[in-house]
């Protein structure tokens, strides 16, 4: 098909959706500063700890504020909720209540109920962050946590990757991972030093990890148990007869803490590799079923685990 | 056939229903009254695709010929998307024919060459085009975007909005305008495989 064909053919375009497009609120863009030491001084007194914020010209301001305003340190505990969305249940942890912040970064609203709004962060479309407007004026950032996997609920990583707008490899522009820190002793870190982070940006590569992980299967939260299997099902180099997994550096060689990051900037950052049992798992605790054979050997291969 | 002169004066005109009923009434107001609201509009679209004023005014002027020529039979529903795709099909047939003679620039080739990488950009004469089946296969993709992604594109490949302005427009910064469109090219590009209009 020529372009001229497809420019062609969109002057056919539904007009209830032309008229949609046309009439999109205009918005104006957040004044960029450089500088938030006024809201930062207003938050010291209620946070423990909180960095002077500094925008960066190359990337979404709010990105930024995500990861730096930090829960009320008097708060610590993990508040989780639930939200229906496409039909499944979906779990967001409170990630920041910073008010001041937040306010300036709402952006389109998701849903609504009785109770509160939700709405996307300022220039995001992504479900990865969400904000919560509560009738009562109260502002808090959730972050998704992961899927509510009942009895009878199949999900793969298929739908968590449809989930944030990922139909193919093609949207996802660089997987990076990491070794695992549960081991931050001397040793530990030693060993992390030399697994050390990589980036992935070729597409071959993308492609053979989507293509790995797009159909692999969620455990539920009944029956994960069945199938997880605390015993290694793959011996490696670095494998040794210890029971303490821990100490013996084996879990950080064989644990790869993996992010991908999106054509958008999103980051899905919650999956977890681990080669001793030959699955994937997520950072809140969800297993995946065991993968085959051949699946194991190319992650290995891809993520240099021998 | 009835000459409606109980209706205000063009210049207080705003409904669109009672533009299209000067249409049908044949009442030449009609097309002072659609200039006076949508000229700069259909302005807009012929210059995005031509950036030559003079040619953009004669789009706009065939199109309110092409209106009078079409209303009735036709009596649409929302008038500015009615007008907006025969000065963008106008605007385009100028376009070529001026590409053919070598003149003129603009939005549109940078337009197109985003378009390209939705398509092969072959001529296969093997594979008609079922031109129909294409918008509809279209329309499908559109509809499962979410609004904003949906507004982007349009103000892209349908209006030819230069990247600066669709930023300006949604409060983003070009680069990420210029990422999501990417994203929605190769979505675009996926849709059309899976629907056998491309390999």
């Amino acid at each position: 098909m020529k372009k001229e064909e497809l420019y062609e053919a969109m002057n056919e375009i539904d007009e209830t959706m032309l008229r949609e497009a046309m009439s999109f609120p205009k918005k104006k863009k957040a004044a960029r500063t450089k500088w938030l030491a006024a809201a930062a001084c207003l938050c010291v007194a209620v946070v423990a700890a909180i960095g002077i914020f500094l925008y960066r010209a190359d990337s979404p301001h709010h990105l930024d504020l995500l990861t730096k305003f930090p829960l009320n340190s008097a708060n610590t505990t993990l508040l989780i909720c639930q939200l229906e969305i496409d039909g499944k249940t979906v779990k967001y942890q409170q990630v920041s209540d910073n008010a001041v912040i937040l306010r300036r970064l709402l952006g389109e609203l998701y849903q609504q109920d009785e109770s509160c709004e939700w709405y996307y962060p300022a220039d995001m479309d992504s479900l990865m962050y969400l904000i919560r407007k509560s009738s009562n004026e109260d502002i808090t950032l959730w972050k998704f946590n992961s899927f509510s996997l009942n009895e009878g609920t199949t999900l793969t990583y298929g739908d968590l990757y449809r989930f944030f707008g990922v139909d193919s490899a093609a949207d996802i522009v660089k997987i990076t991972t990491s070794p695992s820190k549960a081991n931050n002793t001397d040793f530990g870190q030693s060993i992390q030093k030399e697994v050390g982070t990589r980036t992935y940006t070729d597409a071959d590569d993308i492609r053979l990890f989507y293509n790995s992980t797009v159909n692999v299967t969620f455990c539920s939260e009944t029956d994960w148990r069945e199938v997880y299997d605390p015993g290694d099902r793959f011996t490696y180099s670095f494998s040794t007869d210890a029971t303490d997994k821990l100490t013996s550096g084996e879990s950080t060689y064989a644990t790869r803490v993996i992010t991908l990051t999106l054509a958008d900037g999103t980051e899905i950052d919650s999956m977890r590799y681990d080669a001793l049992g030959g699955h994937f798992y997520e950072y809140g605790g969800v297993h995946t079923i065991p993968l085959d054979e051949e699946t194991v050997d190319a992650m290995n291969e891809l993520f240099g685990i021998q | 056939m009835e000459n409606n002169r109980h209706l205000r004066s063009a210049s207080q005109i705003q409904k669109d229903c009672d533009i299209v009923q000067l249409y049908w009434a044949r009442d030449v107001e009609a097309i002072s009254a659609t200039e006076a609201k949508y000229g700069h509009y259909l302005s807009a679209i012929a210059q995005n695709i031509l950036c030559n004023p003079e040619d953009a005014e004669e789009c706009v002027n065939d199109t309110y010929l092409k209106a009078w020529n079409s209303i009735p039979p036709h009596r649409p529903a929302m008038l500015s998307t009615f007008l907006g795709k025969l000065t963008r099909h106008l605007a385009f047939n100028r376009y070529q024919y001026n590409r053919a003679e070598k003149r003129g620039g603009g939005e549109l080739p940078l337009v197109l060459d985003e378009l390209a990488e939705c398509v092969s950009d072959r001529d296969d004469v093997e594979q008609i085009i079922d031109r129909n089946e294409l918008a509809a296969a279209i329309n499908e993709f559109l509809r499962r975007l979410p609004a904003k992604q949906r507004a982007m594109f349009i103000c892209r490949y349908w209006s030819s909005d230069s990247v600066s302005a669709i930023a300006a427009r949604f409060g983003m910064t070009a680069g990420n305008v210029s990422v999501t469109l990417n994203r929605l090219r190769h979505k675009l590009r996926q849709h059309l495989i899976e629907r056998g209009f491309e390999r």
